[in-house]
C-alpha cells in the first residue's frame, strides 16, 4: 500500500486522463469535420441565434424589396412622365410629323405660254413668307412648305433662282399644308386685298383646298442652337 | 485499488471534458494516428487492469508500455502512410486483437473472485 500505491494510481489517473483527451479529439474530428463539436445546449443557442437573425433578414428583405418596387414603379412613372413631356415638346417644336383638318394651298407659276411678250411674275420669296405669316395668323399649328416643316428658326428666301426654305432649295409648284382650323384658314387667307388676292391679280396659280386630314412632316434637320442658352429664372431673366 | 479506480474514472471524466473544451481541432489527415494511439493506449490501460488483478503490476513497466505503444502505433500508421502501406491496419490488429485478450482475461478473473 502506502507510496508505491499511490504513485501507481496517480500514474493510472494521468493515462487515463490522457485517453480521454485523445479519445474525445479524435470523436470529435471523425464527428463533425470542420465545425467545431459543441454541447448541444451551445448550438441550441447558436440555432435559435440564426433562426431570429434570419427572421430579421427576411423581413429586411421583404422591405428592401417592397422598396424596390416602390422605386421601380416610381421610376417607370418618371420615365413616362419625361418621354410624354418630350413627345409634347417635340409635337410642339414641329419635329415630329402631325395630321389633322387643315388647308392645302398650291402656288403655281404662270406658264410661259399663257404670256405673250410681257414680263412674267414669279413667285417670290416674300410672298411665300406672307402666306405663311397669314396662316399662321389665321390660326394655323403646323405649316410645311413643299415638305419642309416651318420652325421658329425656318427662313424662306431667295437663293439663286431657288427658293430655300430650311437651307433646301424648293421649286414650284409650291404646295403649302396647314393644320389648324380649315374654314378659319381658308377664310384668312381669302381676304380681299391679301396676299392670294395679289397673287391672283398677277395671274398666279391660286388653289386653296379645305381638307379634313393633312399630313404636315416634321422637321428633318437637328436644332442648332449654340449661342442661346437658358436663363435662370431667379437671375432675373425675366422681366 | 478503489483509489486507482475512482483516479481512473476522474482522470478519464476530465479527460473528456478537455477535449471537448479545448478549442483545437485535430486536422482529418491526423485521425488515423490518434485513432490508433488510442487503440494502443487503450490496449496499455486492459493490459494494466489485467496485472493488477493478477498482482504483477508495475507502475514503470506500464507507464513506458502506454506511452512507447502509443506512439510507435501512430509512428507506424504515419511511416504507413509515407510508404503507401496501411501500416496502421497492422497496429489495429495486434492491438485490437490483444485488447479482447486481456478483456477475457480481466473478465475470467474477475469471475474467479
Amino acid at each position: 500500500m502506502t507510496r508505491k500505491k499511490l504513485v501507481t494510481s496517480l500514474s493510472l489517473g494521468a493515462v487515463s486522463l490522457i485517453i480521454g483527451v485523445l479519445m474525445t479529439f479524435q470523436l470529435r474530428a471523425n464527428n463533425l469535420v470542420g465545425l467545431p463539436y459543441d454541447q448541444g445546449e451551445q448550438l441550441t443557442m447558436e440555432f435559435n441565434n440564426l433562426t431570429k437573425r434570419n427572421a430579421a433578414l427576411e423581413a429586411d428583405a421583404a422591405d428592401l424589396e417592397r422598396k424596390i418596387r416602390q422605386a421601380r414603379a416610381g421610376q417607370a412613372g418618371a420615365v413616362q412622365a419625361a418621354e410624354s413631356e418630350l413627345r409634347k415638346t417635340d409635337l410642339e417644336a414641329g419635329f415630329t410629323a402631325v395630321a389633322g383638318p387643315g388647308v392645302k394651298v398650291i402656288l403655281n407659276n404662270v406658264s410661259s405660254q399663257a404670256v405673250d411678250g410681257t414680263t412674267v411674275y414669279i413667285i417670290r420669296d416674300s410672298d411665300l413668307l406672307k402666306l405663311v405669316n397669314e396662316l399662321n395668323a389665321a390660326g394655323a399649328e403646323a405649316v410645311s412648305v413643299n415638305g419642309e416643316r416651318i420652325l421658329s428658326t425656318s427662313e424662306i428666301r431667295l437663293a439663286g433662282s431657288n427658293i430655300d426654305v430650311n437651307l433646301t432649295p424648293i421649286t414650284p409648284p409650291y404646295e403649302v399644308l396647314a393644320i389648324g382650323d380649315s374654314a378659319r384658314l381658308a377664310e384668312g387667307l381669302q381676304t380681299p386685298g391679301g396676299i392670294l388676292a395679289f397673287l391672283q391679280d398677277l395671274g398666279i396659280g391660286v388653289t386653296v383646298k379645305k381638307e379634313t386630314r393633312v399630313v404636315v412632316p416634321g422637321f428633318k434637320g437637328h436644332p442648332d442652337i449654340s449661342y442661346a442658352r437658358e436663363v435662370q429664372p431667379s437671375a432675373g431673366g425675366r422681366t | 485499488m478503489w483509489l486507482g479506480i475512482w483516479l481512473v474514472i476522474v482522470g478519464l471524466t476530465i479527460g473528456v471534458l478537455i477535449g471537448l473544451k479545448l478549442p483545437l481541432v485535430v486536422p482529418p489527415a491526423y485521425t488515423s494516428y490518434i485513432g490508433v494511439a488510442v487503440l494502443a493506449a487503450l490496449d496499455s490501460v486492459f493490459g494494466g487492469i489485467r496485472a493488477a488483478l493478477e498482482d504483477h503490476y508495475d507502475n514503470l513497466i506500464f507507464l513506458t508500455g502506454f506511452f512507447s505503444n502509443a506512439l510507435v502505433a501512430a509512428g507506424l500508421a504515419f511511416l504507413g502512410g509515407r510508404l503507401g502501406v496501411p501500416l496502421y491496419l497492422a497496429a489495429v490488429v495486434a492491438f485490437g486483437v490483444r485488447l479482447f485478450q486481456n478483456l477475457g482475461i480481466i473478465r475470467r478473473l474477475l469471475l474467479k473472485k
